[in-house]
């Protein structure tokens, strides 16, 4: 091949580059569109369906609105939140560090796969009512209670996600390291980490779903503070409009962090990736 | 500057189920220093098997590595260039190349003289900022021949390095690996499973037998280069080891 086919190929590549990004480009602002079109929808027969009912049994989205501000302007909701989201924090933060080092043994030690495979499974089916329960019964009402639960109750699912995703490791691409001598410090950090990452992202991901759930149960059944002692005290004076309140806020809570924290972080890390246009 | 004597190399692996495996047997093959060497042989043989022990990614049961004469075979450095090409693709193409260097333990101020000079070596010298999964799979093998080079190795090891891409890409990819070569000639050791590619790359090419591997004939490809792939010489040579493959 002489140095113009060359040339002629390199801009034909840059140009197709290009053309891609412009799609890039355009998806975000599609998918947001999207997104706000079915958060509108969603109130949209909410409000529809609450209109069939008195508000004390089904307010609409308008009340809840209304309440979610007083909560806010009263500023017990943030003591509350604080306190929901650290639980949630540290007891998750003790999941992935514990659990990543389970799941990466797993993956590469059949004895141990065949030792935690039993463990793995059993916290994958006990209810996270039970932990929430047992937890409370088993430290009292204190802040180790909630923080266990929400690591047992998550620990499984991210050692399934870590495990998986050391079997999945590219076997060729720690060969070539070895072939050019990497030490093993430089094969970790190089070519394992980077490779464990999606699934990290995965388990972030869920995880925190499932801790939240977690949380509020401990907080119901024991604790004197919290998202879920706010919704039991709503519930125990029959305040649908609260309940609904504070359930709608901290899913709002959740969604910022998902949107404000996890994704950008997620999309620094794969920005390597090329985006997939149908 | 580096000649290889392989001899009597053995190898068996032994499998899950505990049977034994011998893939290479009694292997003997040299190399003179800058000479660019063929392992012509079936697929599932045991050619990458000796690219393998070189590299040391396996050691052999038995046999005797000697660089230029001498025994310390690991003393010499290798540049390897796999099937696929092997990138990682987090890491931008000049990362890739920096991989390589870190990992073979050159000095950090060489390393953005090294990546710019084999990176316009294999033409991609305006694809230094792009991430691999934005090229095509030739210019993916180019990165990963850069990343070889750019080690300079005594020795290039080449494992079937454009058995992956589309025959035409796959020509005029080793017509440029010439030209690369010819610029910095290395010892080559080249493994194949297509007679005409290593007809025309090489200065000779041993013929291998399917497993258990040694080496049944050996085959000069005495014609001056540059050659042109059509040459008559070429493919009376290409004939001959047909014809002896296929008995």
């Amino acid at each position: 091949m002489d140095k113009t086919t060359i040339i002629e190929q390199s801009g034909e590549q840059l140009s197709s580059g290009k053309l891609a990004r412009g799609k890039i480009t355009r998806l975000p602002y599609q998918s947001w569109s999207i997104r706000i079109l079915s958060v509108i929808v969603l109130l949209a027969i909410w409000k529809l369906i609450s209109s069939f009912y008195p508000p004390t049994l089904l307010p609409g989205p308008d009340l809840v609105a209304v309440r979610i501000g007083e909560l806010i302007l009263e500023g017990d909701f943030f003591v509350h939140v604080y306190h929901t989201v650290a639980r949630v924090f540290v007891g998750f933060a003790l999941a992935l560090f514990t659990s990543i080092f389970l799941g990466i043994a797993m993956g590469t030690s059949v004895h141990l796969e065949n030792f935690l495979d039993t463990y793995v499974l059993v916290g994958l089916t006990i209810p996270g009512l039970s932990w929430a329960l047992i937890a409370l019964m088993f430290f009292g009402i204190t802040e180790i209670a909630p923080v266990f639960a929400i690591f047992v109750v998550t620990s499984p699912m991210i050692t399934v996600n870590m495990w998986q995703g050391t079997k999945a490791i590219d076997k060729e691409l720690l060969e070539m390291g070895k072939a050019f001598r990497a030490e093993r410090s430089a094969l970790v950090r190089e070519i394992i980490i980077p490779q464990l990452l999606p699934h990290i992202f995965a388990a972030t991901r869920f995880g925190f779903a499932l801790a939240w759930k977690v949380v509020v149960l401990s907080e119901m059944f024991g604790l004197s503070n919290g998202v879920g002692y706010m919704i039991n005290q709503s519930f125990s004076v029959f305040s649908m409009v609260s309940v609904l309140a504070w359930t709608v806020a901290f899913t709002v809570v959740m969604f910022l962090f998902e949107f404000g924290v996890l994704k950008p972080i997620e999309k620094h890390f794969t920005r390597w990736r090329p985006a997939i246009t149908l | 500057m580096a000649s290889i004597q392989i001899k009597n190399l053995h190898k068996t692996f032994y499998q899950k189920s505990g049977t034994a495996l011998q893939v290479l047997d009694n292997l003997a093959i040299e190399a003179q220093d800058r000479e660019f060497v063929c392992l012509l042989g079936p697929s599932g043989c045991g050619k990458s098997t000796s690219l393998h022990i070189l590299a040391g990614l396996v050691e052999a049961d038995s046999g005797e590595i000697l660089i230029n004469g001498k025994p310390n075979y690991r003393d010499a450095s290798y540049g390897y260039v796999f099937q696929r090409p092997r990138l990682l693709n987090w890491k931008t193409v000049t990362d890739n190349i920096k991989f390589g260097l870190q990992s073979y333990g050159v000095p950090g101020e060489q390393h953005d003289a090294r990546v710019s000079r084999y990176l316009s070596m294999v033409g991609l010298g305006a694809f230094a900022g792009e991430y691999p999964l934005t090229l095509s799979g030739g210019m993916q093998q180019r990165v990963a021949i850069a990343r070889a080079l750019a080690i300079e190795p005594d020795i290039l090891l080449m494992d079937e390095p454009f058995s992956g891409l589309d025959e035409l890409t796959a020509r005029s990819m080793r017509i440029e690996l010439l030209k690369v070569w010819s610029e910095d000639r290395k010892t080559v050791l080249f493994v194949t499973h297509n007679a005409l590619e290593a007809v025309f790359l090489a200065d000779r090419i041993y013929l291998l037998t399917p497993r258990p591997t040694k080496v049944f004939k050996m085959v000069e490809v005495d014609v001056p280069r540059p050659r042109d792939l059509e040459d008559e010489r070429l493919m009376r040579i290409h004939r001959d080891i047909i014809k002896s493959l296929v008995g």
